[in-house]
Order: C-alpha cells, then sequence, then structure tokens
C-alpha cells in the first residue's frame, strides 16, 4: 500500500506533459483574472470611503494583504498589475509575469469584501492566485504544475459540497431546501415585485427541486473523478459549465472563475506530445 | 495575530514556489511545493477554516432560511421628496452584497460623524451614477471597460436603470436606508422601517 502511494506520489510529480498544457493553464489563469480585474477599474477607489467605515478593519488585517501602501503607490500597483497579466497572457517572460501578478492579485483581491470579510473566495480570484504562483515555478515539460491546479480547481466543488454536508447533513440535498433555497435568493436578490422568474418556476416543481439538490451535491461530490479518468474529465467541462449557468439563471450566484473548468480539456493532446519530454524532464530533475 | 499568521503561509507558499522553479538537481523542491500546497488546501476544506487564498469553498451551505430580518435597502430622495430605489450598480466599486454585510451590524453603533461621513460617500456615488444613467452611458464603474462583457459580482442584482426612462430625472438630495423583513413563503408582506436617513446638513 505504501509502495503504491509512493509511486502515484512519483507519478504524479514526475510524469511529464506536453509544454501545451501549462501554456493553456497561464492562459487560463491570467485571462480570467484580467477579466475580473478590467472589470473593477473603480476597486481602489474603496481606499476612499470614509475612515470610519475602515476602523472596523484591524491592522493586522491590512498588513497582511499589504494594504497600508499610500494611494499613489497603490495606484501604481494596480497598473502593473494589468501589465503583468497581460505579459502573463502573451508568455512574455511567464514565470516572472505569473509571480508578479499572483503577489499583485494577493494584495487586490480582498479589497472588494475585507470591510467584513478577509476571505473574498467567492469573488473571482482564489483560484487565478493559487494557480499563478504553481505556474510561476513551472517549467516546459512539467507535468506537476497542471495536474496540482486541476486538484486545486476540483477542490472548488467537492469542498462546497463537504460544506454542506458538515452544516446541515443530508437535509441539504431535499427538494424542499432546495425550493426554499430558490425562493430565498430570488426575493434576497431580486427584491420585491421582480414578476416571474426561473427559480420560481424550478420551485414550483418538486421533481426540478429534487434533481437539482441531488444532483448539484453529487456532482459537487463526485467532481474528484476527473482527476482519474480521461471519460469522466469529457463528461466534466460540459456539465460544470452547465452547472454554473443553472446557477447564474436560477441562484442568481456567479462562480467567476468558470473559464478554469476548460482546463481539463485535452490541451496537451491538440498538439504533438513534444518529443524527448520526458527525457529532458529526467535530466533537468536528475532522475 | 493570526492574519499575520495567515500571511506567513501565503509568503511560504510564494518561497516554495521560487524555491521549485528555480536550479533543479532533484525533484525534492516540487515534492515539497506540491506537499504543502495540498496539505494547505484540504485542511482549508476540511476544516472550514479560511487562510485565504487556501480556503473553505462553503457557499449555501446552510438549510435555506425561512425569513430574513432587516435587509437593507438603499433609496434616493429627490429634491420633490419621492424616493427611488437604487440601481445596485450605482454604488460600483462597492458592491451591495458586501455594503449590507459591513453595514448591517454596525448601523446602529456608527456615530452620527461617522453616519456623515458613509453617506456622503453614498450619495456622491449614487448622485453620480444616476447623472450618468440619464444620459445613457454605463450605470457603475465596472462596465466603463468592458461594457456588458464585465465580470458581475458573485451574486447578481437587477439592472433598472438599463432603461433611461426609468431613471430618476431630478438629482438626489439624501439617501435612505430601509431595513426589510418577510417570511420567505410570504414576500408580499414586508415590515419595513427607514434605519437611516442621510440629508446633507440635517444636523
Amino acid at each position: 500500500m505504501r509502495a503504491e502511494v509512493g509511486q502515484a506520489w512519483r507519478r504524479f510529480v514526475n510524469a511529464s506533459a506536453p509544454p501545451r498544457e501549462i501554456t493553456a493553464a497561464r492562459i487560463l489563469l491570467a485571462g480570467t483574472a484580467l477579466w475580473i480585474v478590467l472589470s473593477r477599474p473603480d476597486l481602489l477607489r474603496l481606499l476612499e470611503l470614509p475612515a470610519e467605515s475602515w476602523s472596523a478593519v484591524p491592522w493586522a488585517r491590512r498588513a497582511r494583504f499589504g494594504l497600508l501602501l499610500p494611494p499613489g503607490v497603490e495606484w501604481t500597483l494596480w497598473a502593473t498589475l494589468h501589465l503583468a497579466l497581460m505579459a502573463a497572457l502573451f508568455g512574455l517572460k511567464p514565470r516572472l509575469s505569473c509571480a508578479l501578478a499572483a503577489v499583485l492579485l494577493f494584495h487586490f483581491a480582498p479589497l472588494e469584501a475585507i470591510l467584513w470579510t478577509p476571505n473574498p473566495y467567492l469573488r473571482g480570484l482564489t483560484l487565478p492566485v493559487l494557480g499563478l504562483v504553481v505556474v510561476s515555478a513551472a517549467r516546459p515539460g512539467d507535468g506537476w504544475p497542471v495536474r496540482l491546479i486541476r486538484v486545486l480547481i476540483v477542490q472548488a466543488y467537492v469542498f462546497a459540497g463537504w460544506a454542506k454536508l458538515a452544516e446541515s447533513g443530508l437535509s441539504w440535498a431535499t427538494a424542499g431546501n432546495l425550493r426554499g433555497w430558490l425562493l430565498a435568493l430570488e426575493q434576497h436578490y431580486q427584491g420585491p415585485g421582480a414578476g416571474p422568474s426561473l427559480a420560481g418556476a424550478l420551485a414550483a416543481s418538486p421533481l426540478a427541486c429534487w434533481v437539482l439538490a441531488l444532483g448539484g451535491l453529487l456532482f459537487e461530490l463526485l467532481s474528484p473523478l476527473v482527476l482519474f479518468s480521461r471519460r469522466a474529465r469529457l463528461v466534466f467541462v460540459p456539465v460544470a459549465l452547465a452547472f454554473h449557468l443553472a446557477n447564474a439563471l436560477a441562484l442568481h450566484i456567479v462562480f467567476q472563475e468558470f473559464p478554469l473548468v476548460l482546463l481539463f480539456l485535452d490541451w496537451g493532446g491538440l498538439s504533438a506530445p513534444a518529443e524527448g519530454t520526458d527525457r529532458e524532464t529526467a535530466a533537468r530533475t536528475g532522475a | 495575530m493570526t492574519d499575520l499568521l495567515k500571511l506567513g503561509v501565503f509568503v511560504l507558499f510564494a518561497a516554495l514556489a521560487i524555491a521549485a522553479g528555480g536550479r533543479r538537481t532533484s525533484t525534492r523542491r516540487i515534492d515539497v511545493l506540491v506537499a504543502f500546497v495540498l496539505a494547505a488546501s484540504i485542511a482549508a476544506g476540511v476544516l472550514q477554516k479560511e487562510s485565504w487564498p487556501f480556503t473553505n469553498w462553503a457557499l449555501v451551505h446552510h438549510l435555506s432560511p425561512t425569513r430574513f430580518e432587516d435587509v437593507l435597502e438603499l433609496e434616493g430622495v429627490d429634491a420633490d421628496g419621492r424616493s427611488w430605489p437604487l440601481d445596485a450598480r450605482a454604488l460600483q466599486p462597492l458592491a451591495l452584497e458586501e455594503l449590507r454585510s459591513w453595514l448591517t451590524p454596525r448601523l446602529a453603533v456608527l456615530t452620527a460623524l461617522e453616519r456623515d461621513a458613509l453617506g456622503r460617500w453614498l450619495l456622491g456615488r449614487a448622485e453620480t451614477a444616476r447623472q450618468r444613467a440619464r444620459a445613457g452611458r454605463h450605470v457603475g464603474s465596472n462596465e466603463r471597460w468592458l461594457g456588458p462583457l464585465a465580470a458581475p459580482y458573485h451574486f447578481t442584482r437587477p439592472r433598472p436603470w438599463d432603461d433611461p426612462a426609468a431613471v430618476p430625472d431630478r438629482p438626489f438630495v439624501a439617501l435612505r436606508v430601509y431595513a426589510d423583513s418577510w417570511d420567505v413563503e410570504a414576500p408580499d408582506r414586508r415590515d419595513r422601517r427607514l434605519a437611516w436617513e442621510y440629508r446633507p446638513g440635517a444636523r
């Protein structure tokens, strides 16, 4: 058993992959982050909120994210972030640009929610921060970075499912609970008098509520299968995109990192495997 | 202290990545980086404790609520005293959900001066957005560069001011914050109370 685990670990870390996989990961991560950043041009204006608003944010929390700098420096770093993401997207000094972009994203991403939480995990930049740090350590032909990033993406699903079970148990996966969420989120986020809605139509159907409740939770909990099965990956990408579309339309929840599910496509298969990749990797690693 | 420890987790993550990306004589540095990332991310998920960017990923994990209490809604007041629900985009770059989460537990304890400062900021954003919307331009700042392709916030909101005819034609002179409460099964029977009104120079 121990030997098998050891072999699996060595395969995870050592097995090479076509360079196009890392290129695809870099483009998807930087592109997603750039999309979010370009969609928040005034983000730094939050620093201009009245000082009273910031009084709820402990000094240590500001220090954690480096949010202690003068406005002029912040705006310069904000511009630098855009340049770093563009460079990462187009592969200019990719390891350096990915590292710089990741550190600057770590600095700026919490700004959107920091008044009340230091955990901005649903604002679209969590996986880009993690993934860009990983890509910054990657070399052409390395297989482990994309495998590791795929694990991190899967965790977004499996831990969302785990949180439901830990907090609510199997009661979460019932038609009644999902109907309640459909109605509650519709009322909370669309306001009074919003008129007929998809959420309302789904909530009126017990069958639809059962399918969405059980299907959604099973999808989240079974998502790790994509790490082991090529066939599961083929199914996962369209199902995940449909899952996010349904969440957006019926529950008003947008997972801005949804483009990253495309990383489960077989990017390496789109190009001929790099000749000698394994040998090069072995030589580089001394294996 | 906890925040600084969490900063240390990220710094260690970055340092291990730099080490793994440097000159390699073995796979040991990669082993350490991969083990660290797996350990940190799995710990955050299983224990449901954040050390962002290692996080818990929890979302709508509670059982559905049966009642909402004191959900804040913002309205602008024009010179005629008419009150208009704000398009949430008017507050950008502040998301309404972030404002609600921050303000709801604090509204009662803010001093008059603090309320004035916040009210001035909010009213300024709302009036600027109203003017933009009346002119047929983007309502919030988030769409300045990408237009309708801009990434939405995590929770989507209605966009009433996409129709310029629905935008108030007179300037806002005050801001009202209402606290709404209702049963999910009876959403039309909302209890609404005025939680706060900001009117420049009213004090």
